[in-house]
């Protein structure tokens, strides 16, 4: 299957039609995409500055108990971010932003898989008053900046051609 | 409308809509105050709404709070030169009139919340001492800063421009 061909059948799946066809589902995809980014952002933001050194009243215990919000944050930007997609997928296939945006979505992926193999067991066993390693914190500064990066590019899209 | 006629030609106004680069920029950073804002202050209300992570006390999102505050300034500076840009139309437009009430709701609501969490007793079973006012006025904050999100996405959809 070529791109081309992929994206005809992202266009012509029932879900396209149906975000093409109903007019309050593209708004009401956006409002949840932005509530998804707030849980997201929201929980990245006490899990990863916690494992740079800031706040420590917080426990880094405490503070990764806050994963499931950022991935049912995530799992709400995902579902909209296809419903968008499969609304107009010509255009996003096309806009180098969106290329770059899912690039950027692909590099914190792999990042959060990394902390959740190699860093979390550390993260979660470290004695009270021990801070994390570099690799930890290297991990948790990458984590923050690709989303932001994500968000950016996100709010870039139209000036790249599409709404989104 | 003559006040609004002069925010809508002054000069940063006149650069925000014409310039290529100058809407799009304050949309990211509006999209990014947002999101530390709205982040912060969902995760510290679920928290005391909730009980959800019980192991993070609500007294210690202390520093989380300077976030937000700076979040909040990005969203308000970003958010007054795009008023500015279009000032007529917004003023008179009623999802932007939402959105403005929901956000000073919102503002009084974590103030108020916070005053309430800083008097809570933490130690001896913090949860314990969260009384129902407490637990209603972060279900409040979460209610009005989400629906401050809602209403800020319907803007674009209902906007009718009016000319100066």
């Amino acid at each position: 299957m070529s791109i081309a061909h992929f994206y005809h059948w992202a266009h012509d799946t029932d879900l396209g039609h149906f975000m093409r066809a109903v007019s309050w589902a593209f708004s009401v995809c956006e409002t949840l995409h932005f509530i998804g980014l707030c849980m997201l952002l929201g929980a990245l933001l006490v899990i990863d500055l916690r494992i740079l050194g800031f706040y420590r009243q917080i426990s880094i215990n405490a503070a990764m108990k806050l994963i499931p919000l950022a991935i049912a944050g995530f799992a709400i930007n995902l579902v909209t971010g296809i419903c968008f997609f499969a609304s107009d997928s010509f255009n996003y296939g096309q806009n180098p932003m969106f290329i770059f945006k899912m690039g950027l979505v692909v590099l914190a992926g792999i990042n959060a898989i990394y902390h959740e193999v190699a860093c979390k067991a550390g993260l979660c066993g470290l004695p009270k008053g021990v801070e994390p390693d570099r690799t930890a914190k290297f991990v948790a500064a990458s984590s923050l900046v690709l989303w932001i990066l994500v968000i950016t590019a996100g709010r870039l899209l139209p000036q790249f051609g599409i709404e989104g | 409308m003559a006040l609004l006629a002069w925010l809508y030609e002054t000069e940063i106004s006149h650069w925000i809509r014409e310039s290529v680069w100058g809407h799009p920029m304050l949309l990211c950073f509006h999209a990014l105050g947002m999101a530390a804002v709205v982040g912060v202050v969902l995760v510290l209300s679920i928290r005391v709404a909730f009980g959800w992570p019980g192991s993070i006390a609500p007294q210690s999102f202390s520093g989380l709070l300077r976030v937000a505050r700076w979040g909040f300034l990005a969203n308000l500076a970003s958010g007054v030169f795009l008023y500015m840009s279009n000032a007529p139309s917004l003023s008179l437009n009623w999802t932007f009139q939402s959105k403005i009430a929901l956000i000073a709701a919102g503002g009084i609501s974590i103030l108020v919340l916070w005053r309430m969490v800083e008097n809570t007793p933490a130690s001896g079973g913090p949860d314990q001492a969260i009384t129902v006012q407490t637990r209603v006025a972060a279900v409040l904050t979460i209610g009005f800063w989400l629906g401050a999100i809602v209403a800020g996405r319907y803007i674009a959809y209902t906007l009718k421009h009016v000319s100066v």
